[in-house]
């Protein structure tokens, strides 16, 4: 029988054991690596960094994760963290406009084609958001985390949160009505 | 409207991502993690011990041809009362005994540095 994540955690913390570490990578890379090209807007490389630094920054504080969420869903909020610190370094952040009205975030991909699929309709359109409503769609629909914990994740207030919600699923039902 | 929404909730609940396969990435963030801190802690005691076990002989040289032999000529050791005396040279031992001390505590903490630096 497999072992949890929550053993293999223990594993890692009281016996230093690395291949255990190893297999939580194994298990979450998918996940996490997917979530960071989506918010890269699909750049591959920059994606598969993020999600390095962000499994490092995971191992050395393993020792924070209190169980409050899965394993995966505390990944997904240092890769969050970790994505806005590279795009605040790289001054390419756009500004909150979150009191804006819905505005495309970039004119190629604003209404990308559709397909024959509604599940890849989605996916396109998901990646035509805005990286704080991305991760915020992600961790309430996917992750299935409540607004307030995904809020304490994301590091911002509950307000804001919902006001993301709001705004990515008016772009994602004007772009899939487009479609229909 | 809520209709709508809820569709298009229960889409975004139910859409699996692609898997994404592994390719060595787990490989590559094996290699990049930090180093164990237990086995790093180990070398560091080994690292002073060593260094001191170096510094003593050293600070001995440095103290002079003349240092060892008179500190053996002075000590005395009674059957009666099993305590090692060291009449005139217990003041005199100190600076030799934190020069050795501190010749150590000064190797590990500047090999740490470097090693610090070149990571």
């Amino acid at each position: 029988m497999p072992l949890s994540d929550a053993d293999l955690i223990a594993r890692v913390l009281v016996f230093f054991d690395r291949h255990a570490f190893s297999e939580l990578v194994k298990r979450n890379q998918s996940s996490l690596r997917g979530f960071l090209r989506g918010l890269s807007k699909g750049d591959h490389a920059l994606a598969d960094d993020l999600a390095q630094e962000t499994l490092i920054k995971a191992y050395r504080s393993l020792r924070k994760f209190e169980g409050g969420s899965t394993f995966n869903t505390w990944l997904l909020g240092i890769a969050y963290n970790r994505f806005r610190g590279h795009m605040r370094r790289n001054r390419e952040e756009p500004v909150d406009m979150s009191l804006e009205i819905d505005q495309p975030t970039d004119g190629a991909t604003s209404n990308p084609r559709p397909s024959s699929d509604i599940g890849q309709d989605l996916d396109a359109a998901m990646a035509t958001l805005r990286p704080e409503e991305q991760t915020a769609l992600r961790l309430c629909y996917r992750e299935g985390l409540s607004h307030e914990e995904a809020a304490v994740l994301m590091g911002c207030p509950l307000g804001t949160l919902k006001t993301h919600i709001l705004r990515a699923k008016a772009r994602l039902r004007s772009l899939l009505d487009a479609y229909a | 409207m809520d209709a709508d929404d809820s569709k298009l909730s229960q889409l975004m609940k139910n859409r699996k991502t692609e898997y994404i396969e592994d390719a060595g990435f787990t490989s590559r963030v094996m290699a990049a993690l930090p180093r164990d801190r237990r086995i790093a802690g180990n070398r560091r005691r080994l690292l002073i011990l060593a260094s001191l076990l170096l510094s003593v002989p050293l600070s001995l040289f440095l103290a002079g041809p003349g240092f060892l032999p008179g500190l053996l000529a002075q000590v005395q050791f009674s059957i009666d009362r099993p305590v090692l005396v060291l009449p005139g040279l217990s003041l005199g031992i100190l600076p030799v005994a934190c020069f050795a001390l501190g010749l150590g505590v000064a190797a590990s903490l500047g090999f740490g540095l470097v090693r610090r630096a070149l990571r």
